[in-house]
């Protein structure tokens, strides 16, 4: 009797772990597959056979292992200022009273729009030794010699890709702490405890899965992050990991080296994951118990306009600064004349939307891969996460390690990948928007599955029990409580993976063909041959189109990006 | 004077203008064999890497008004990153693009035709370009389309033009420190251009003395231009196109043309054996030979490989008033780049 009913569970769900398992070995097993045959390939293939040349190649020069050493602290310093700069920030929006949460919201938002690169360059024109406007201001206000900031150094590379990395962490906290019940803290505050040490020992550490997985995604994007090391890190002279990627791909040419070169990021990532299990080992994180739980906001008298200061100051720091001098160039016929009404003109925009034949077709490719991508990767890691979570499939970290992989990868290696994977016969997509969608898709896994899989978390075991036990199936349990439960998580994390798709570059540099360019990849080509004025336009037109977008999915999603609970 | 000698001239005359006619004829009618086969090609995929952003459509649109019903369709990236993606083609049997140019710096042509990847076609223009280029064809194969000068720019609100640098030797100089820019040359065809021709004529020890001033490396020439407008560094290394260009917009920036030579790079152009429209590409090489696409890049301030189109350089004069360094030949380059560009990179990133 129990085995007959039990029997068709088991089948069904061993169906989904093969169809998982067959999904994301297709999506992420073997572009690295591939990846790995690349870096044993001769490098000069004739005969054709297995070597580990490039390997002695990739790391026979002083140089080439200085710049994994390099991008290891730059990792560790980004994801530490960011964190300090996104927890007191997310902290006071979720738990406290402080005024104008739509405002620092719509902040954090504009930060994510903003593609890194863009900010880079401006925080170039901010912040450069000699011409940066407030080192001039600095001069012009004290009469100095010159101004005290210097993008062009480790500090400076640190400080503009930790300011584009809030958005990530602020909303792994803001939902985490969304979900700690006023309860457990009025219990600390009964026991004696004050309200400054019950946030300390209390509410982060009950979050600390949700801030340990902001620290390990920050940490993996900023040593992959391409733009900002080509921009600030080049001139500062230092070498960095995807610095010497770009150099491999340069002249002369040696892609095995540089997929033998990215190799030791994988063990990076592995490492970074054990340590996340290890630390999180056997502790209870749930915090959505489904028995009632107020959520109280703390009310924070005259504090709460400092707390609004900080969110405005560090906010200030990603978009309003740089959106003054991208407006500046963008309306500028010479941005260097500065500002000035004889400066103005429209012209940029002009030659972008009237000249540039393929811009429109940029813009369709952008968002219609971007809703793709975002769908598919929704679809796939709430599954992956949800049989996770229920221990519903033998081997479920198996599944966990292969969603979390694409963010050891840099974007431009996983496209080497990817292109040799899906590009020959018998799939033959090179050139196709569906090589596009699928490198998006496997690319941002980790955000939706960190997402998922933190959310589903915080999901009381014992509400689904309760529903079995009531004779409810696995598909009731789903439908009736946990999608309803999940809504707003999924919407967040489809917008999550919408954005950071729209604004993908590393990958879709390789991938693109004649008619699938993005804007980012237009973005990132007119760097390197337009004028600065039209780029600065081009950012513009992306980060209203973009912001277009979203309100529109807000809109028919009927809920507000990032989890909003108030 | 004989009276039969002026006939036989006018028979002479007659002769060759008959023989003309029937060689333009012969070759239109080739010509109009290979247009009809094209037109059943569809567009074609053209990897360039050689000259700006908006250049490769105005190329493209020019193209298409000289043969009407083809298309083409650029896909312009750097150097480097028009040869990895040709490679990544390759490497996977994945035939996209029919034509291939770029400056071919670092050996990317040689690489290619020893590998069979070259189709071979003589265009007919060829022989109408002008003679300095002319002994930088690969007959059946490699053509140069075009060429590019790397000169020095500076700042004019920053710099009197009395006190700008005039020569690439100028540069070491201490009163220099922590006021130039200049691109990497594993991302920047130019700059890889103007490295190997000072590592040439120098030796390596000119950027060991360069790096004494500290000069703010960027990937791209055009990084150069930013920091140069910007007023962040005052003297460049730069294009002159692209100097000439912003500069006409209103921003503050000169070219010198250094008296020690302006460094020359010429831009290739070959069709891929897997040419997936041969035909299209054939026509298209004649294209880039011709005199309407070497006043495409006189426009753009490069410089024309054609007799009939005259180039010119910033300030309005002739190419042939200033001193040019010898150019570096693509295979050369592949000797010469891959040692200098690590030792490069050894001195300026670390």
């Amino acid at each position: 009797m129990e085995v007959v009913s039990r029997l068709p569970r088991l089948e069904a769900t061993h169906l989904v772990w093969l169809m998982l398992v067959a999904l994301l070995g297709l999506l992420v097993v073997y572009p690295l597959v591939e990846v790995v045959l690349i870096s044993l390939q001769h490098v000069n293939a004739q005969p054709p056979g297995l070597t580990l040349d490039s390997y002695a190649q990739a790391f026979g020069r002083a140089r080439y292992v200085q710049g994994f050493w390099n991008s290891a602290l730059l990792g560790a310093g980004v994801a530490t200022l960011c964190m300090i700069l996104t927890v007191p920030m997310a902290w006071a929006v979720a738990r406290t009273d402080m005024p104008c949460k739509s405002l620092v919201r719509a902040m954090v938002m504009l930060t994510f729009i903003t593609p890194p690169f863009l900010g880079a360059t401006s925080w170039v024109l901010l912040a450069s030794p000699n011409a940066g406007w407030l080192n001039r201001l600095y001069v012009a206000l004290t009469g100095a010699a010159s101004g005290p900031l210097n993008i062009y150094s480790l500090t400076g590379l640190v400080f503009v890709i930790a300011i584009y990395s809030i958005p990530y962490s602020f909303v792994f906290t803001t939902a985490a702490l969304e979900l700690v019940s006023s309860e457990i803290e009025d219990a600390a505050n009964i026991l004696g405890a004050g309200r400054i040490s019950t946030t300390l020992r209390i509410t982060l550490p009950l979050i600390a899965p949700a801030l340990l997985g902001a620290w390990i995604i920050t940490y993996l994007e900023a040593i992959s992050i391409i733009g900002s090391s080509v921009i600030i890190g080049l001139p500062a002279h230092i070498n960095l990991i995807p610095l010497q990627l770009l150099e491999f791909f340069g002249f002369p040419l040696r892609v095995e080296a540089a997929a033998a070169y990215a190799k030791p990021l994988l063990l990076v990532t592995v490492g970074l994951f054990l340590l996340q299990q290890r630390v999180l080992h056997r502790r209870s994180y749930v915090a959505l118990t489904g028995k009632g739980g107020e959520r109280r906001l703390i009310e924070l008298g005259t504090a709460r306009f400092l707390a609004l200061g900080w969110a405005l100051f560090v906010t200030g720091l990603s978009v309003a600064l740089p959106y003054v001098v991208l407006f500046q160039a963008a309306f500028a016929k010479a941005w260097a004349r500065g500002f000035g009404l004889d400066n103005l003109t429209l012209e940029n925009f002009r030659l972008l939307l009237l000249e540039q034949a393929t811009l429109q077709q940029s813009i369709d490719n952008t968002f219609v891969y971007a809703t793709l991508a975002a769908s598919l990767a929704i679809a796939l890691t709430l599954t992956t996460a949800y049989v996770v979570a229920r221990r519903l499939v033998p081997f479920g970290n198996v599944l966990s390690v292969l969603c979390l992989t694409p963010f050891a990868i840099p974007g431009i290696v996983l496209a080497i990948g990817f292109y040799a994977a899906y590009a020959p016969p018998p799939l033959s997509l090179a050139g196709t928007g569906t090589i596009l969608v699928l490198a998006f898709t496997t690319r941002f896994l980790p955000i939706a599955f960190a997402n998922a899989s933190a959310a589903m978390r915080g999901i009381n075991p014992e509400m689904e029990e309760a529903v079995r036990i009531l004779g409810g199936g696995r598909i009731t349990v789903l439908r009736g409580l946990v999608l309803p439960l999940l809504k707003r998580n999924i919407v967040a994390v489809w917008l999550l993976v919408f954005i950071a798709a729209s604004r993908e570059v590393s990958s879709a540099l390789f991938l693109y063909g004649p008619r699938t360019r993005t804007m980012s990849v237009m973005f990132f080509d007119l760097t390197e041959g337009a004028e600065f004025e039209q780029l600065a336009a081009l950012g513009l037109i992306m980060a209203v189109t973009t912001m277009l977008f979203v309100a529109l999915g807000q809109r028919m999603a009927g809920r507000d990006f990032m989890l909003r609970r108030d | 004077m004989h009276p039969f000698r002026p006939r036989g001239n006018v028979l002479r005359l007659v002769g060759c203008v008959l023989a003309l006619l029937l060689s333009a004829n012969l070759a239109r009618a080739d010509t109009q064999a290979i247009y009809d086969a094209a037109r059943k090609e569809g567009p074609m995929t053209w990897y360039v890497s050689f000259y700006s952003q908006d250049l490769p459509a105005k190329a493209a649109a020019g193209f298409a008004k000289a043969y009407p019903g083809l298309t083409v369709t650029p896909v312009r990236l750097t150097s480097g990153g028009i040869f990895q993606r040709l490679n990544q083609d390759l490497r996977n049997h994945v035939a996209t693009a029919s034509v291939f140019t770029t400056t071919g710096i670092g050996g990317q042509y040689e690489m290619l035709l020893r590998a069979g990847e070259l189709l071979q076609y003589t265009p007919e223009a060829a022989s109408k370009l002008i003679d300095t280029v002319k002994p930088m064809i690969t007959p059946g194969y490699i053509y140069p389309m075009g060429i590019g000068l790397m000169a020095l720019a500076y700042n004019t609100t920053k710099l009197k033009a009395a006190d700008a640098p005039t020569s690439w030797d100028a540069l070491p100089d201490p009163k220099w420190k922590g006021k130039i820019a200049i691109g990497d040359p594993s991302f920047s065809g130019f700059d890889a251009a103007w490295d190997m021709t000072m590592v040439k004529r120098e030796g390596f020890a000119y950027y060991e003395k360069l790096a004494k001033n500290d000069p703010l490396v960027q990937r791209s020439t055009l990084d150069s231009l930013t920091a140069l407008n910007a007023g962040e560094r005052i003297v460049a290394a730069l294009p002159d196109t692209i100097a000439i260009e912003s500069a006409s917009k209103g921003n503050p920036i000169a070219v010198v043309y250094p008296t020690d030579g302006t460094v020359v790079l010429i831009g290739y152009t070959a069709i891929l054996k897997t040419a997936p429209q041969p035909n299209t590409a054939k026509l298209f090489t004649e294209f880039l030979l011709s005199a309407e696409h070497s006043q495409i890049m006189v426009d753009s301030h490069l410089q024309s490989v054609r007799p009939e189109v005259t180039s010119t350089i910033a300030g309005g004069g002739k190419l042939a008033d200033i001193k040019l360094a010898p150019p570096v030949s693509t295979a050369e380059s592949e000797k010469l780049l891959p040692d200098l560009v690590e030792r490069w990179r050894d001195l300026f990133s670390h």
